[in-house]
């Protein structure tokens, strides 16, 4: 079955599919990056690791 | 208002485990001064072919394997690890989770070292580049890899710190994807004790092969570099990272998208075209987090470029990540098939990789040590004048370096492809392509010793710093806030904190991430048949050929000879038809090469009459006048190995290659059978029948058998 499906499959069509998923993990990162109040967080974690050990 | 600022509890007290990282370190400086002497050493034997020294333990094709191996995961590797179990601490706030982990993974890591410094000059070789160790040291890695794995992500889960901060990403990608890597790609079925066949074969072998190939620069040479630069330039710098939006963008966008970019290596093959221009697409694709990595390490120095000129950590920092830029330009740039048709197989890429290695690896591991020594030592660094004599001899080591080998690369690949108005090759004869940049090789080796010679200063003055440190105070105590207080104090929070809070599952999704691209480019080679074209004529090796084989891979010449003929206009005039994916159905494993420093082989059978190989492999330039390759003086010495004949065909067997019983049981004999033929004929010659059990015999049948299979075909096609 498997074997059957791969053989009749176009696979030329692959690299199409994986610009596809490229693009919308992109887009969804690009949002989620910038969701509301992502700025404050951001710089709070940058600075983190600036601060003095105790 | 931040948790850690509500919170007015008791602190949890602790100490970091610097003594792991201290151990690390010396293995850096011992094992890089090893890496870069061994390349400067073969850097040479390529400039003057008497320095193999005639000896088999010492030729280029050894210790080759033995430089790559020793400068990725020596030198590099040890590297990583100080950066890592130093970084994790801190950015964690806790020990690392086991203390006999951290020792098992660091005498486990050298141990493997040792052995490989061993196995690859006696040239026990899976014969497969960056991968060569055998089955045991494989099984070793991978056991290594897991103490190393349980160790830092105990760590994370008994954090004191909500927040995993970026560095730490790059760190899990690397721990998770190399695992992916070196399993996948080291799975075989072993012969003997130190030998083993792959289970791939051909192109699915070539796939495997350069998909763990290329993602082991990304996922070894450079996303932990990474991490390392996201803590250690702030740190250096007092400065926070430009932007730390930019840099989960770039850590996404990167691991997603370099797992793909692997068949680039394999342009203008036997693989399909659609694996080729994903594989193209992908690469040119990389500019973009590539180039948002290096921008974002960049403007960390934003405000204190002053300092860039004073202090060596920022220093080295600062143009390893230039470096870095500059090689991850070129990288999708060689990657664009008619870019690539140039510049594969040529110095160019040798040119390229160091400008990583060199460039990238080697400025960021010293500015990590400059900065790590002073530190952990408490003190201060014994010379900054010896630093920045390091610093230019190294720059300028690698600037000749690099330049010599775009010279080499670029010069040679257009002798290659140059065809006069009537059609014919401008230089047929191979060898003028080598002389000519013979010089650039002398360049090349000189720029290396300024490398090496810059690390040696390192050395002393890393020695000299610590030998004036005051080594007897206690380890300090530090104290931070227990993670489940942080947990109770902040449980509003949502978006990529919270997911960066649960490191198991931000793991998860990194696997996902690099998961896709693997699976999409491998699988189908495996379960698909519309890779390989059936072709009946393709019949499996001999006995003898497999031994002769097995001493082509144990010579190391695959890292000079590529089997792979391009489907060029050039390739076909200098070496015949285009290689077809049918023709390596039954090579485990696959040699198609990278670089061709010598002549490719795959229509070599049949060309030369046997004494001419006889000739060659005793002393080349009897044959061809100037010649750079070794003399093979041991092969006339040396009996063939066929103890375990019978088993390797079994072996073949067993993995798919269609080998009858009765073959497999008249192993023997049949290649006792087809060397006695072989030196009859050499006999006319003048040599003697004794010659007969010895390894050139063997290495002659298997020399003989290439691209013969394909020629009766296109007879046959003919008629």
């Amino acid at each position: 079955m498997r074997k059957e499906v791969f053989a009749n499959m176009d696979l030329s069509v692959l690299p199409s599919i994986g610009l596809m998923c490229f693009l919308l993990v992109f887009v969804g990162i690009l949002i989620w990056s910038y969701r509301r109040g992502s700025k404050d967080l951001y710089e709070e974690i940058s600075n983190g690791i600036l601060e003095k050990e105790k | 208002m931040s948790s850690s600022e509500a919170y007015t509890g008791p602190l949890e007290e602790f100490r970091y485990d610097d003594k792991i990282t201290k151990w690390f370190i010396w293995a850096t400086l011992l094992w890089g001064a090893v890496a870069l002497f061994l390349g400067v050493t073969i850097a040479f034997q390529l400039a003057y072919w008497k320095l193999n020294l005639g000896v088999e333990f010492t030729t280029f094709g050894r210790l080759r394997p033995l430089h790559t191996n020793s400068a990725i995961f020596a030198f590099v590797g040890n590297a990583i690890f100080a950066g890592v179990y130093y970084s994790t601490q801190r950015l964690c706030k806790t020990r690392m989770f086991n203390d006999i982990l951290s020792k098992l993974h660091f005498w486990g890591w050298q141990l493997i070292i040792v052995a490989a410094a061993v196995t690859l000059p006696l040239g026990l070789t899976t014969g497969k580049e960056y991968a060569e160790l055998e089955w045991p040291i494989d099984i070793a890695i991978a056991v290594i890899w897991v103490v190393f794995a349980i160790n830092f992500f105990g760590t994370l889960v008994k954090r004191r710190e909500k927040h995993i901060y970026v560095a730490l990403w790059f760190y899990i990608a690397t721990i998770v994807t190399v695992a992916v890597l070196h399993i996948v790609n080291s799975i075989s079925l072993p012969v003997s004790f130190m030998k083993s066949y792959p289970v791939y074969a051909g192109v699915q072998d070539a796939l495997v092969q350069w998909w763990y190939g290329h993602n082991a620069v990304a996922f070894f040479l450079t996303t932990p570099f990474l991490g390392i630069m996201y803590y250690f330039i702030p740190k250096a710098a007092n400065r926070p990272v430009y932007s730390y939006r930019l840099s989960i963008i770039h850590f996404w966008s990167l691991v997603f998208i370099y797992i793909w970019a692997g068949p680039h290596h394999l342009l203008y093959s036997a693989t399909p075209d659609w694996v080729q221009t994903l594989g193209m697409v992908f690469s040119i694709m990389l500019w973009m987090p590539s180039w948002g990595g290096m921008i974002n390490g960049l403007l960390t120095l934003r405000g204190v470029w002053d300092k860039v000129r004073t202090d060596p950590v920022l220093k080295f920092m600062a143009t390893g990540v230039t470096f870095y830029g500059m090689a991850t330009f070129e990288g999708p740039l060689l990657s664009i098939k008619s870019v690539n048709y140039l510049g594969h197989f040529t110095d160019w890429i040798v040119g390229h990789v160091h400008a990583g290695t060199i460039g990238w690896n080697y400025m960021m591991i010293s500015g990590v040590l400059y900065y790590l020594v002073p530190k952990i030592y408490k003190t201060k660094l014994y010379s900054i004048k010896m630093a920045t004599a390091q610093f230019w001899t190294a720059t300028i080591g690698l600037l000749l370096y690099m330049m010599s080998m775009w010279a080499a690369g670029i010069t040679q690949g257009l002798m290659w492809r140059a065809v006069d108005e009537s059609g014919r090759l401008v230089y047929p004869n191979f060898i003028e392509t080598v002389v000519k940049i013979l010089p650039m090789y002398w360049v090349r080796a000189f720029g290396g010793v300024l490398v090496l010679f810059g690390f040696i200063v390192l050395i002393y003055n890393i020695y000299m710093t610590v030998k004036n440190a005051d080594n007897s105070g206690e380890d300090e105590v530090y104290a931070a806030i227990p993670l489940k207080e942080l947990k109770n104090h902040d449980e509003h929070e949502s978006g990529h904190r919270k997911l960066e809070g649960m490191p198991i599952l931000f793991s998860v999704l990194s696997l996902m991430a690099i998961l896709v691209g693997s699976v999409i480019e491998i699988v189908p080679s495996l379960t698909s048949d519309q890779f390989v074209e059936k072709n009946p004529e393709i019949k499996p090796y001999s006995a003898l050929e497999i031994a002769g084989r097995d001493i082509y891979i144990k010579e190391g010449c695959y890292v000079c000879h590529s089997q792979q003929v391009r489907p060029q206009v050039s390739e076909k005039l200098r070496y015949g038809s285009p290689s077809t994916a049918a023709e390596s159905v039954y090579d485990r494993p696959f040699q198609w090469g990278s670089r061709r420093i010598g002549p490719d082989l795959a229509r070599l059978g049949g060309k030369y009459n046997h004494m001419w190989h006889y000739r060659h492999m005793l002393d080349p330039r009897e044959v061809t006048p100037k010649s750079i390759m070794p003399n093979y003086g041991w092969l006339y010495k040396k009996k063939t190995n066929l103890k375990v004949i019978n088993k390797k065909l079994k072996v073949m067997a067993a993995l798919g290659v269609p080998y009858t019983d009765e073959q497999i049981k008249n192993a023997y004999s049949d290649a006792a059978k087809q060397a006695t033929e072989i030196t009859k004929e050499l006999a006319k010659d003048g040599v003697q029948m004794k010659m007969q059990d010895k390894q050139i015999i063997a290495l002659i049948a298997y020399l003989q058998r290439l691209g013969v299979d394909k020629a009766r075909s296109e007879l046959k096609e003919m008629k």
